[in-house]
């Protein structure tokens, strides 16, 4: 499971259907993971029909042509596999990590819905799916304090019509209006082999996982891959956009976000290491500031959503003491923005901050499944999957004077923000 | 590996799994009596430590006590303060995060294997000499307090405090929450945390599990250097296993809440159980994987939920079996009546065969899959340590598993549930829920504003 070999050990084939498979061979553990990442989500979705993306991806697991509603996850499991699917702006991944003598199984599971969804794809499918992703935002945004902070956050951040203004949950009305003509030509635009990346990790020759894709993915029918528009860079707010919430939240809290350059651009690693110098675990400056000197909060986070066809999103959070004043948050935290767009990190923090990314990049690829996403990631969104092993020496190659423009970006005269003042919040 | 000919309709079997057991590991002992347990995970380059001290919550002067000491690990030793603690540990690219436990304390770093010796210094400093400055402290205790009002606002967690809460009678420490109450918080100090950590936290009682690839690594003489020179022989009292309480129901009111989180339970034995292996089957197959009783009617058939699950919840010495799920509001009361129904059908006809091999295929199948990384065997091999059990518990647990029957099976669940034992928590909108609830669960009701 050798994380510096990742990319050294890759072989790619493509299909004749335009499919492309990466494999990672690797016998360390008697298991496989298989990953496909679709180069469809929620930023592909039209006016109206937001959340179609994931609620196609709910639609997945209701059978195919020849796999009954529920035998996509009856069959795994009782293979003993880990399996699941998420829908980001950007692509659609589905995943599963088998015992190596499943792998069959799941990649003629994966063959089938690819090549026959439709064929299993009803009205009260789609309705009673339709009834489950109500219940997931209800369950996860609308029934949680500060649940809808990042829908807010990425509306304020990126204007109306632009493909990231929307989170891929949707909303509930256009959840609504979906209808099944929605779905199915969803699938005909977005499912097709040459619009996906099939990546196969672990314990499995290398010859054999590519004849067995062939095998099972081969007569999955050929299909022209759509377009894949970028949105020109926007380049940072003109101004700050803030939007204030008055509601029952347990404490204060300031949610904030950037638009900073695209993934797979230097400018985009410098901003990584500069959110990683503000607000990256217990020794950032936010931290030393805001929790520890002020105590003004209780954590912090930052963050970057990395974006390939558009401004990537930085974040910072703020979760402030139940008895701070907003203000007095917010004027600490601008500071410290601004220190360091003005001054730059010094060599230490440059230091640290490769240490945690480092770490980070270890942990992400700490098992197979971690592995083939990152695999499935860079090819299915920059077309070379060996872009996997050059993460972290790229994010070595960021200079503080690299850092310091990045934090630029980040002031707070760009910022997009959120503000829940509550305080004292909830009286329990 | 054939040719591929055959019809697209034909399903791939599955090969038997080869032998799968759990990671070896190596134990030792240092002179101060602090155990070592060792899992050479080669091509794992993160390492993951886990240090569990044999000191259960019950031992708290006041609840709360361990949890803001564990918290404080992190904020100060007597060589760095708070600031320069964290530092440190970002500068190996470390980790670290401490809690308590019913029945531990646990304190857990993931770091590069290279940089194992520098993070077991942290680490062994953060357990022997925190500093419990008097600013940290008072710190913490707000942040502390901060955090239980957090929770408590959050409709899940505070399902879950209520179900523990009514489960077991109030005496018992499980019924009671790990962090305490605010007003508990608001009256520890640093002298209150210096005494139980010198009390209970203690070499004898300590055990250290390293899991990852050392190659390269003097492990033994990084442990050493570590821990050697800790002293100190203090123990723990004796304990007194969960007492179960009468069962209740009530709903936590939320006014204007779009979900009502529903929860059931009913106390259990824990791992110590002779049953553990026979009610992990069971409950998987009323509510384990998305194809289970629960989830192919709530979910799949009926829409009402995102997601429903039977969970066992092992704590120390005891712990709960629970039903779990969040459903729209207009739908509370037809969500409770169908989780009734299923949990009483199950209850008196118990599970058939192949429920039965869906659930023992998947705990014997997983094990490849789910123990991959070092945390994911460092967290396994603390909670068998916590819990007092044998270091081969997982091999023994699937010897047992294979052992189930569908009639053991249900046989350990109807011997370890009782419907009309069964306590009930609801956290959502009384006004608009009340009198479904009445009709679809056949208890008295109490409602308590939230």
């Amino acid at each position: 499971m050798t994380v510096q070999g990742l990319g050294a050990e890759l072989t790619q084939h493509t299909l004749g259907n335009g499919l492309r498979v990466v494999v990672a061979s690797d016998r360390s553990a008697p298991a496989v993971a298989v990953n496909i990442w679709y180069n469809v989500g929620s930023r592909h979705e039209e006016a109206g029909r937001t959340g179609l993306a994931h609620l196609f991806e709910h639609l997945m697991f209701q059978g195919s042509a020849h796999v009954a509603s529920g035998e996509h996850f009856l069959l795994l499991q009782a293979s003993g596999a880990s399996l699941n699917a998420t829908t980001s702006f950007e692509r659609t991944n589905y995943f599963e990590t088998i015992p190596a003598g499943a792998l069959e199984l799941s990649l003629w599971l994966e063959a089938d819905r690819m090549a026959s969804l439709l064929a299993a794809l009803d009205q009260a499918n789609l309705d009673n799916q339709r009834d489950v992703v109500k219940n997931e935002r209800r369950q996860r945004y609308d029934n949680q304090p500060y649940g809808t902070a990042w829908e807010h956050l990425f509306t304020l951040a990126y204007p109306p019509g632009h493909p990231y203004h929307h989170m891929p949950i949707g909303s509930m009305e256009d959840l609504d209006a979906a209808t099944l003509d929605d779905a199915a030509a969803f699938f005909r635009r977005h499912y097709m082999p040459a619009n996906a990346v099939l990546t196969i990790v672990g314990d499995v020759a290398t010859g054999e996982a590519i004849a067995l894709a062939e095998r099972y993915f081969a007569r999955v029918p050929a299909g022209a891959a759509p377009a894949q528009p970028a949105t020109a860079p926007l380049g940072p707010l003109a101004g700050p956009a803030r939007l204030v919430l008055d509601e029952p939240v347990p404490s204060p809290a300031l949610y904030s976000m950037w638009r900073v350059p695209e993934d797979g651009t230097p400018g985009a690693d410098a901003a990584d290491i500069a959110l990683e110098i503000l607000g990256g675990g217990n020794g950032s400056r936010l931290a030393s500031r805001l929790v520890r000197r002020d105590e003004l909060a209780r954590g912090v986070h930052a963050g970057l959503s990395r974006f390939v066809r558009g401004d990537s999103a930085a974040s910072v959070i703020v979760r402030a003491r139940t008895d701070a004043r907003i203000a007095e948050v917010e004027a600490a935290l601008d500071e410290e923005l601004q220190l360091l767009a003005d001054d730059g990190p010094t060599g230490e923090e440059m230091s640290r901050a490769i240490a945690m990314k480092e770490r980070e990049w270890l942990d992400e690829t700490s098992d197979f499944a971690g592995q083939a996403d990152q695999l499935s990631r860079f090819a299915c969104l920059f077309g070379d999957p060996g872009l996997a092993a050059t993460v972290t020496a790229r994010l070595r190659e960021v200079t503080a004077d690299q850092v310091r423009e990045a934090a630029r970006l980040v002031r707070p005269e760009h910022a997009a923000r959120v503000i829940y003042p509550a305080r004292g919040g909830a009286a329990e | 590996m054939s040719s591929g000919t055959e019809s697209v309709a034909v399903r791939p079997a599955v090969a038997p799994p080869a032998a799968w057991s759990f990671p070896a590991s190596r134990r030792w002992a240092l002179r101060n009596g602090m155990s070592v347990l060792l899992y050479d995970l080669p091509g794992r380059p993160l390492a993951a430590v886990r240090l569990v001290v044999d000191a259960p919550l019950q031992a708290e002067p006041r609840d709360g006590t361990a949890a803001l000491a564990t918290a404080l690990w992190s904020e100060g030793t007597a060589e760095d303060d708070a600031e320069s603690f964290a530092r440190r540990l970002d500068h190996i690219g470390a980790s670290y995060a401490a809690w308590a436990g019913h029945g531990a304390l646990v304190a857990g770093l993931t770091v590069p294997a290279a940089e194992l010796a520098a993070a077991l210094d942290l680490a062994a400093a953060s357990v022997i000499t925190p500093a419990f400055a008097d600013r940290e402290v008072a710190r913490l205790i707000g942040e502390q307090i901060d955090a239980i009002t957090d929770r408590r606002s959050r409709a899940e967690a505070r399902a879950g405090l209520e179900l523990y809460a009514v489960t077991f009678t109030p005496d018992s420490r499980l019924s009671r929450p790990v962090e305490g109450t605010a007003a508990d918080v608001a009256a520890l100090d640093a002298a209150s945390l210096r005494a139980f950590q010198a009390g209970y936290v203690s070499p004898a009682r300590t055990t250290l599990i390293l899991a990852g690839d050392f190659t390269g690594v003097d492990v033994s003489a990084a442990v050493e250097r570590a821990f050697g020179g800790w002293s100190g022989d203090q123990g723990a009292g004796p304990v007194r296993p969960p007492q179960a309480a009468p069962p209740r129901a009530l709903i936590i009111d939320r006014p204007g809440a779009v979900q009502s989180v529903l929860r059931i339970g009913t106390p259990f034995p824990g791992r110590h159980s002779p049953d553990w292996a026979a009610l992990r089957i069971a409950a998987y197959a009323l509510g384990g994987g998305m194809n289970s009783r629960l989830s192919a009617l709530l979910r799949e058939e009926k829409g009402y939920t995102y997601g429903i699950r039977a969970t066992l919840d092992p704590q120390h010495l005891g712990g709960l079996i629970t039903v779990g799920c969040s459903v729209a509001t207009d739908v509370s009361g037809p969500a409770l009546a169908d989780i009734a129904s299923v949990v009483r059908t199950t209850l008196s006809t118990g599970i058939d065969t192949s429920e039965r091999d869906q659930a023992a295929d998947y705990f014997l199948r997983v094990g490849p899959v789910g123990y991959q990384t070092s945390a994911a065997v460092a967290d396994q091999a603390a909670a068998v340590v916590a819990d007092q059990l044998p270091d081969d518990f997982v091999d023994r647990h699937h010897a047992a598993l294979r052992a189930v029957t569908a009639d053991t099976a249900s046989q350990a669940l109807a011997r370890n549930v009782a419907f009309d034992q069964l306590s009930l928590v609801i956290v959502g909108d009384a006004a608009a829920i009340e009198s479904d609830i009445r009709d679809a669960w056949p208890a008295e009701l109490h409602v308590i504003p939230a």
